[in-house]
This record gives C-alpha cells, sequence and structure tokens, in this order.
C-alpha cells in the first residue's frame, strides 16, 4: 500500500454510501410509478413514493453513517461488542 | 462538396457508434486470435433455443458468458496452483494475494462488522472481489470484453449478495427476529408502518446500487476510450497524437477502476452485512 493511503482508507467506505441515496430515491419513484400505472391512480402514488424514497434514502444514510462511527469507536477499544 | 463531406462524415460516425456498441454490447459471437476460424466465431446455437410463456428465450452461451468462465477457470487454477506453494512466509505472486486477502479481512470485513462476525463472512467477500476484479480486468485485454459492464451480470451478482445480505441478517437474529427488526427498537407505534415501508425500499435499494454503480462505471471508461480512437476515423489521422495519448491515460485510468470497482462492490456488500449482524440490538 502507498504512503497516504490510511486517509484514503478512513473515508473510503464514506465514499460510496451516496449511492444508497440515489438507490432509495430510484426504488421509491419506480414502485410509485408502477403501482399508479397498475391502479391507474395516475400522480398520487408516484408523488408518495417519491416522497417515501426520500425518506428511505436519509433514514438509510444516517443508519450507516452512525453504523460505521460505532464501529470504528468499537474498533479502538481493541474489543468486539457484547453479542 | 461541403454537402458530400458532411454526408461521408455522418457515414463515419455511424459506424464509429457501431464499433463502440459491438464491444461494449453482449453478442453471440467472439473475436479470436487465430486466423483458422475466421475472424470470429459464432456462438449462437439453436440448440439453446426454447418457448419460455409464448416467449422465444436465447440460453445460447454469449460473449460475457465465456468471459465469466474465462474468469472463473482463471481463479479456479490460481487458488489450485496457490494452494501447493503455501508457506509460512509467503514470496512473489502469492504474498500479492495474500496482501489483498488480509486487506480484505482486516479494512472490509472487520472494519464493517466487527472481529466476532468477520471471519465467516470473509470467504464470501473474498470470492466476490477477485471475481469482479478478473471479469473486469479481462475487458481490458485484447480480444477481451467485459462481462460487468452489462447490466444482467451485474444484477446476476447483486442477485448473490442481496442473498448472502438476507441470510446474514436472518442467521443472526433468527427469522422472525429480522422481519421484526424491520421496525427499529425505540420507535413510536405511529411510527411503525412507515418504517417498514423504508426498511423494506431499503433491502431492495442496496441491490440495485450495487448493479447499476458498477455496470455504469466499467461501461462509462470503455465508451470513454472507444470514442477517442473513434475520433481519429471521424477527425482524421493529425489528431492521433492526442487521442491515443488521452486513450492511454483512459486505459491506467481503467485499471484503477476495475480494482476500485471490485474493492467498492466488495466493500459495500460487507457494509450491508454489517448493518444487521453488528447493528445495535
Amino acid at each position: 500500500m502507498w504512503k497516504g493511503s490510511d486517509s484514503l482508507r478512513k473515508v473510503a467506505p464514506y465514499l460510496n454510501i451516496g449511492s444508497m441515496f440515489l438507490g432509495c430515491m430510484v426504488v421509491g419513484v419506480g414502485i410509485g410509478y408502477w403501482l399508479d400505472g397498475k391502479l391507474g391512480t395516475k400522480p398520487w402514488l408516484l408523488l408518495a413514493g417519491s416522497l417515501l424514497g426520500m425518506a428511505s434514502g436519509f433514514y438509510h444514510f444516517f443508519k450507516i453513517v452512525l453504523h460505521l462511527d460505532r464501529r470504528r469507536a468499537e474498533d479502538g477499544d481493541g474489543e468486539d461488542d457484547q453479542a | 462538396m461541403l454537402e458530400h463531406g458532411a454526408h461521408a462524415a455522418g457515414n463515419v460516425g455511424e459506424q464509429v457508434k457501431n464499433m463502440i456498441l459491438h464491444h461494449i454490447i453482449n453478442g453471440w459471437e467472439i473475436e479470436v486470435p487465430s486466423s483458422h476460424w475466421g475472424s470470429s466465431v459464432e456462438l449462437d446455437s439453436h440448440l439453446w433455443h426454447f418457448q419460455l410463456a409464448g416467449i422465444d428465450v436465447n440460453m445460447s452461451i454469449s460473449k460475457h458468458v465465456i468471459m465469466m468462465f474465462v474468469a472463473a477457470g482463471l481463479l479456479l487454477l490460481m487458488a489450485l496452483l496457490l494452494r501447493r506453494k503455501i508457506a509460512l512466509v509467503p514470496r512473489g505472486f502469492l504474498s500479492m494475494i495474500e496482501g489483498f486477502v488480509l486487506f480484505i479481512r482486516d479494512e472490509i470485513a472487520v472494519a464493517t462488522m466487527g472481529k466476532h462476525h468477520a471471519p465467516s463472512y470473509t470467504p464470501f467477500l473474498c470470492t466476490t472481489f477477485f471475481f469482479i476484479l478478473t471479469c473486469n480486468l479481462l475487458g481490458l485485454i485484447p480480444y477481451g470484453s467485459t462481462a460487468t459492464g452489462n447490466i444482467s451480470v451485474t444484477a446476476g451478482l447483486a442477485f448473490v449478495a442481496f442473498v448472502a445480505i438476507q441470510f446474514a441478517g436472518m442467521r443472526q437474529m433468527g427469522v422472525f427476529g429480522y422481519f421484526r427488526h424491520l421496525v427499529p427498537p425505540g420507535v413510536p407505534w405511529w411510527l411503525a408502518p412507515v418504517m417498514i415501508v423504508v426498511e423494506i425500499l431499503g433491502i431492495f435499494a442496496k441491490p440495485f446500487a450495487l448493479c447499476v454503480r458498477l455496470f455504469a462505471n466499467m461501461t462509462a471508461g470503455h465508451v470513454v476510450i472507444l470514442s477517442l480512437i473513434g475520433l481519429i476515423f471521424v477527425m482524421g489521422l493529425a489528431i492521433s497524437p492526442v487521442t491515443v495519448g488521452f486513450g492511454v491515460f483512459m486505459y491506467i485510468l481503467e485499471i484503477f477502476v476495475a480494482f476500485l470497482q471490485a474493492y467498492i462492490f466488495t466493500m459495500l456488500t460487507s457494509l450491508f452485512i454489517g448493518l444487521l449482524v453488528a447493528g445495535e440490538h
């Protein structure tokens, strides 16, 4: 490993979690759009889906960030979690 | 004269477009270096065509399937050859592979799920990493093609990751506990229905993010390189030093991206497993 890889190693997990936000949005909008076509409730389920997708994206984003933070803190102690 | 030139340029542009698509898209013929069979071998066989629910399904082995076979074969060969050379102090190629495996164990598995859970998922993560890496790199050698630049292949890989993630969650919490976990503890009752929907969205968004990221990254780089080469035919030979220079630069970047995307796929899979097995209890 090259010099200075330590900072890259620390930042690497955080670089990729933006895609989680995108994934939630796309899946939410997609499901809303698909259900709209099925049920004939034109704009409403699409809107609900996109809102839920956005909320879900934020929720999972913060969940992952907090999880990584906690893991880092536990690694500092050198001992695994009590589970 | 001008009109004729524009028309010719349009034709060249069309040809360049077809050339790029030919190299990116999966097909049923594969180029071979030997002139014995001509320049390409036809893989489409009527033996593998059948009707399924009124739809004509072609299960012939395609270019990307061949590339995945090659990748799997190479990895199997590597494993069998290196197995005999295992020593306390590895040397040469073996030490490089050991470096990768240690990196996956310590920097990916342990960092995302802790020392207790990491050893049981490291073999799966190593398999994922090396298979994706080999597929990515096979696309960069002559006569190769990038299997991971095909959305069906990455969707398949993401499906494997999806199954692994759910399996890990159910193993950790039990099947009942896994479904109860869809409502995180400490959530007020009126928020529970929303949380279930949000969690289920997340379950499907995870493999989707994995799948699209790998596909887009592997395809984009190849399109850029092929466009740079195609620019020579569109704008004339004088531009070739510039485009070839940029092309080589992009190629080196592609080697980096091949490693990076394999790492990111493994990292995210490990992170999603870690969220379930080492999350809050």
